[in-house]
């Protein structure tokens, strides 16, 4: 493969002083799928957070180099722009505003970042309800408010939604697989699926090996105590899929 | 393009000044300064009005004087004692003769000001041959007195009156004499009293019975001289089955002293009436220090007369340093309707104490209270609200939602309800909530490629949502653009 | 807006009688002849004549029974051992320590203090101030328990004559002292017996409770006998300690026409917790008071009640919830039945402060009206200085749901048995908030019986 568009270099973060990421190597080539798998609290929130910008976590040594730019120095709307996009755990309610002004404003806000023209209303309403009926996904969506009154698995399908019409170049889904239900698990893989293409990295952080089932991936790493403890194959998945993380735990 | 991208559009443009700051530059006639029995009969007889009114003018004067340093104080706001002997309440621009009988004899400064506003009068003219019915007829009152009203005619073919207020004593005096003072009386409040006393002009709208007003109505309230307060008095008649939607918007020069507003609105709902009444109020806030700006002592209230009327009152507060408004009904017709939508922005070192208040005295009277309070930077917020069922008026009911989004902790925001039932077939519910912006919704937006300040001009538009629909389209995007600049600077 | 101002000739009367009456006792108080008692009780009076008479003027007395309390002078109640007094049996259940107050003074016959654990003083003003003043004076003059300043200055803001008043006059009360660590095991039951009166009686009583680091305690305060022509003014002075914990129950139990004033303040260090309940229920007129001062981080509060008027009775009740300090709770939960003519008011606030952030704080206000005449005032108040916070108030006032009603009846409930049922379950969620078995069932039964005389009183 060739050039890693995301290479992650002995990165340290804390939060409240804590040091939660001890070192972390990584790195993610352009169109690779990396599946990121660990126990609670060995940091792949804290991962996906820092790469996305949230405020509350300290950088406290490391490099994150994104396309050859250092996405450390960027604000949280700059990686946006450049397409980076996560998926998040818990997607967060916004009452009052309607799903289909969230999005589209959201859009051309990046494209205006990038010097492209804004989207108009009516061909953003043809690609939404396209994307909509790839992912099962009622027209309602759109006029209802930004996840609000929303189901877990709703939620979630929002977030796959969102990255659909978003096309980021970098997709980070954190623990989208948690909370649910077989049905709604095989939706949303077969909207991550559509989305795969040599352009597109995705990096899945999941604790489980079940979502991993639909969306193959390429590199399987897992994460323990803040570093990366192994680095594998799909074959990796499936054999903490049996043996569990023990080997894994601090002692 | 969207409303949020429009506001940030604008943003940009005003880059965090008052964009309505101008001053005009026009020859002002002014009383002498300061206020006695002489002030009142000057401004009378500036008006050439008729004894009944100016013996009307001097009993508030005498109230006012009887009210003295009893101006109210329970409000929520601080500021240095007014001295009323210091400002001049009468002030207009220079004309010769009557006043101008059409647009071509209006001073084109005035004119140019009004298009720096976003109101070009003459357009509204032209179109109207043009495009016909839909248009919005519109009243502009400079400093004190009424410059031009748009649409007249076409109005008058259906009976509407819409005019100036000094001019409807001429032509309506039956109507006038009738209506003014019936709802808000001389001696109502301190302000009230004083504007009784020294007012100046406003609009005037009679609808005639039966009659659905083809067209919004609006007045364009500006301060434009120095060292003036405005005294405006709208009165607004429903009569029986007909309605009407009025629409106010209010700016004023940036200026370092202090100014006064303080207004009336009475409004008239018969029979089977509905009266929709509409503020965009952008008053000059003051600066980042607290200097200069707009006081806004503002008396509203509405009367629903008839059974089966309807009052509604949306107002979307975002300029003048100080605001003292509690825009009201009276339900005194059986089943008759009273409504409440406020959007209120306290930023930078602005205070407002606003709020409402539904006194139900028919049988079957519904009122509801949205209330929607913004604070920042040091802003001072306060709804302020009433809610009364009187020993007859069964069957009441009363919904009330006041929610108050806090951003920066040097602000305050304050929800202070009164509610008073004295009949026990009344359902009276009031809830309320204070909260600020999470950190989670900022990020989230952030992630999604929202500057902050789209973010919070977003998560705004969206706490107010159920305010902002209710207002007319052309105001509604209007709304959403202030809120956006009300709040630039206020996320760190 | 602007409330109607009270004949100034009858405040002046009112007032007048209360410097007689202060004038003729001063002498014969507990703690009299110690300088510092005379001097705290001297500018206690001067403070209370500096406040004035409360007034509907004031903000906080605009729905409060002011005439019932100012209409007369109620003389304080001179010590009258002769007359026999009916001292009702004890409320709660099991175990106890239990003081009881005949009109506004220590009754040793009818008390059973039991023996505290060591490291808790259970005693009476009167007993604190005669046995050793100066100890007492070094109590009280405690900055972190009772200051001198607050027995005269007890609230957030003035004017606060009653207080002052009742400093000045204090006959008696309960005074409770926990030392660190220590857990009351058993309730303490405070009993406030008036006898009837046919000459206007005042009586002002104080309570102290003050809680070391860690402490428990559960304390419940009754209120009983009485008649028309007399006044209680009962103040309730409470400190609580870090991380101690106190529940308090303040309930009237006795005549329905009598005009009661009860303030409780309370002040809550880092972690304490303050759990107050009050069932007010007259025919006469109430006034309730309840300020807590979440003065340290994490401190929580709750403040719950149950105010039934009926007849020509009046309630008001009163709640003032100041959050200072970061990462405080509260709670208020509050229902009203009126009936008759009577008037009930509620005015609750939540205020958080500039340096409290993390505040949540929650209040529910609700109250029925039983038929016409009746009437229901409520002013829940957010004041909120800072914007990390998450507060709310709700407040609904209508009458007893018609659905509920019927479905009662449907299922063969007579009318009357339907809207008791109705009734508590409304006023049975905040008894039911009291955590401590025998308190609470205490409560049930006193608001069942009460709920009983509300019911009959309307059908």
């Amino acid at each position: 493969m060739s050039e890693p568009l995301l290479s992650i270099r002995n990165l340290r973060a804390s939060v409240d002083d804590k040091e939660v990421l001890k070192g972390i190597d990584l790195s993610v080539a352009a169109g690779e799928v990396a599946a990121i798998m660990g126990p609670n609290g060995s940091g792949k929130s804290t991962l996906s957070n820092v790469l996305a910008g949230r405020d509350g976590y300290e950088v406290t040594d490391g490099e994150v180099r994104y396309d050859g730019q250092d996405l450390l120095a960027m604000e949280p709307e700059e990686r946006a722009a450049t397409g980076v996009f996560m998926a998040f755990q818990y997607p967060v309610e916004i009452p009052g505003v309607v799903n289909a002004t969230f999005t589209r404003t959201a859009l051309n806000a990046q494209r205006k970042a990038r010097g492209e023209s804004a989207i108009d209303a009516i061909d953003f309403l043809k690609r939404a309800r396209a994307t909509l009926g790839r992912l099962e996904m009622d027209e309602d969506f759109l006029r209802r408010d930004v996840n609000a009154g929303f189901s877990g698995g709703e939620k979630k399908r929002n977030e796959i939604f969102q990255m659909a019409m978003l096309e980021p170049r970098l997709a980070i889904l954190d623990e989208t697989d948690s909370g649910l239900d077989i049905d709604a698990l095989r939706i949303v893989a077969t909207g991550v699926n559509a989305m795969r293409n040599p352009e597109r990295t995705l990096v899945v952080i999941t604790h489980y090996q079940r979502l991993l089932e639909y969306v193959v991936p390429d590199s399987v790493h897992v994460l323990a105590d803040g570093r990366i403890a192994r680095s594998g194959d799909r074959e990796l998945a499936l054999e903490l899929e049996r043996a569990g993380y023990a080997a894994f735990q601090p002692a | 393009m969207t409303p949020l991208r429009e506001t940030v559009e604008t943003v940009e443009r005003a880059s965090g000044e008052y964009r309505y700051g101008f001053v005009t530059d026009i020859e002002t006639e002014r009383a002498p300064t300061g206020l006695n029995e002489e002030i009142v009969r000057f401004i009378s007889a500036k008006k050439e009005e008729p004894e009944w009114l100016l013996e009307w003018r001097l009993k508030a004067f005498r109230m006012w004087l009887g009210l003295e340093n009893r101006e109210p104080r329970w409000a929520n706001v601080h500021f240095p004692k007014i001295d009323f002997q210091e400002a001049c309440y009468y002030a207009a621009p220079k004309q010769e003769g009557d006043g101008p009988a059409s647009l071509d004899e209006v001073d084109p400064e005035l004119l140019r000001t009004y298009e720096k506003l976003g109101i070009p009068l003459r357009e509204q003219e032209v179109l109207a041959g043009v495009a016909g019915a839909g248009n919005v007829a519109v009243d502009a009152v400079f400093d004190s007195v009424s410059v031009a009203t748009t649409f007249k005619d076409k109005l008058a073919e259906m009976g509407v009156i819409f005019c100036p207020i000094s001019e409807a004593v001429r032509d309506h005096p039956e109507l006038v004499r009738k209506y003014l003072g019936s709802v808000v009386p001389q001696g109502d409040n301190f302000y009230a009293a004083l504007n009784s006393a020294v007012f100046s002009d406003g609009s005037f709208v009679y609808v005639p019975k039966g009659v659905q007003c083809p067209m919004e109505l609006s007045t364009y309230f500006r301060i434009n001289a120095q060292g003036t307060g405005q005294f405006e008095r709208t009165l607004i008649i429903a009569d029986e089955g007909s309605r009407v939607s009025y629409l106010e918007g209010c700016t004023a020069p940036q200026r370092d002293e202090n100014q006064l507003h303080a207004a009336v609105v009475e409004l008239v709902a018969l029979k089977d009436a509905e009266i929709k009444y509409s503020t965009v109020q952008n008053w000059y806030p003051g600066d980042a220090e607290g200097k200069g700006g707009i006081y806004n002592f503002v008396t509203k209230r509405g009367a629903c007369r008839g059974a089966d009327s309807k009052i509604s009152w949306t107002q979307v507060e975002t300029g003048s340093a100080i605001t003292w408004k509690y825009p009201s009904v009276l339900l005194q017709g059986d089943r008759s309707v009273g409504e409440f939508y406020s959007v209120a922005i306290s930023n930078l070192r602005q205070q407002a104490d606003t709020g409402t208040k539904m006194i139900h005295l028919g049988r079957d009277t519904r009122s509801t209270i949205i209330s929607k309070g913004i604070s920042a930077g040091r802003g001072q917020q306060t709804y302020r609200g009433l809610v009364r069922v009187q020993p007859k008026a069964g069957g009441a009911r009363n919904f009330t939602q006041c929610d108050s989004l806090l951003i920066g902790d040097t602000c305050g925001g304050h929800t202070v309800p009164y509610i008073d039932v004295r009949h026990p077939g009344a359902e009276v519910a009031h809830e309320a909530t204070t909260s600020r912006i999470s950190d989670a919704q900022l990020f989230y937006c952030r992630q999604r490629g929202l500057d902050p300040e789209e973010a919070v001009s977003m998560i705004v538009n969206g706490f107010c949502r159920d305010v902002l629909q209710q207002l007319p389209m052309e105001f509604a995007v209007e709304a959403q653009k202030l809120l956006g600049i009300s709040l630039e600077g206020a996320v760190g | 807006m602007r409330p109607s101002s009270q004949p100034d000739t009858m405040t002046d009367a009112w007032l007048a009688g209360q410097r007689t009456a202060f004038a003729a006792c001063r002498d014969s108080l507990p703690g009299s002849g110690t300088p510092w008692v005379d001097a705290l009780r001297a500018e206690a009076f001067r403070q209370f004549e500096e406040d004035g008479p409360p007034t509907a003027r004031i903000e906080e007395w605009r729905s409060g029974p002011t005439a019932a309390l100012t209409g007369q002078v109620f003389a304080p109640a001179a010590p009258d051992g002769a007359r026999a007094a009916a001292v009702p049996a004890p409320y709660l259940e099991g175990p106890r320590h239990r003081l009881v107050f005949v009109d506004g003074r220590f009754s040793p016959d009818h008390s059973d203090a039991g023996e505290p654990p060591e490291g808790v003083r259970l005693t009476t003003l009167s007993a604190l101030l005669a046995e050793n003043p100066q100890a007492a004076r070094d109590l009280i003059g405690d900055p972190d328990a009772f200051a001198e300043e607050r027995l005269s200055r007890v609230t957030d803001r003035r004017p606060q004559a009653l207080v002052a008043l009742n400093t000045a006059l204090a006959s008696d009360g309960a005074v409770l002292l926990i030392e660190d660590g220590v857990a009351l095991a058993h309730p303490l039951e405070v009993v406030h017996v008036a006898r009837e009166t046919e000459e206007p009686r005042a009586h002002h009583l104080r309570t102290l409770i003050a809680l070391g680091a860690g402490a428990r305690a559960h304390v419940v305060e009754v209120h009983a006998g009485g008649s028309a022509g007399v006044w209680t003014n009962h103040v309730t002075d409470i400190a609580v300690g870090a991380g101690a914990r106190l529940e308090h129950v303040r309930a009237d139990a006795g005549s329905e026409t009598a005009v009661h004033v009860n303030v409780a303040h309370a002040r809550l260090r880092a972690g304490a917790a303050y759990a107050g309940f009050v069932l007010a229920a007259t025919g006469g007129a109430v006034r309730t008071e309840t300020r807590l001062s979440l003065e340290e981080p994490g401190a929580d509060g709750e403040v719950n009640g149950v105010c039934l008027a009926r007849e020509s009775g009046h309630i008001d009740a009163l709640t003032r919830l100041d959050h200072h300090a970061r990462e405080g709770t509260s709670r208020q939960l509050w229902r009203g039945i009126f009936a008759d003519t009577a008037r009930g008011a509620f005015q609750g606030r939540i205020r958080v402060l500039p340096d409290a952030s993390g505040t949540n704080a929650a209040l529910d206000n609700r109250n029925l009206l039983l038929n016409a005449g009746a009437r229901a005032e409520s002013k829940p108040e957010l004041e909120i200085l800072t914007d990390d916070v998450a507060c709310s108030h709700a407040s609904a006032t209508g009458e007893l749901d018609a659905d509920a009603l019927f479905y009662l009846r449907s299922r063969g409930l007579s009318e009357q048995l339907a809207r008791a049922l109705l009734m508590e379950a409304f006023t049975g969620a905040v008894a039911d908030r009291i955590a401590h078995e025998g308190m609470r069932e205490f409560v049930r039964r006193l608001v069942d019986d009460r709920l009983h005389a509300l019911g009959s009183a309307t059908s």
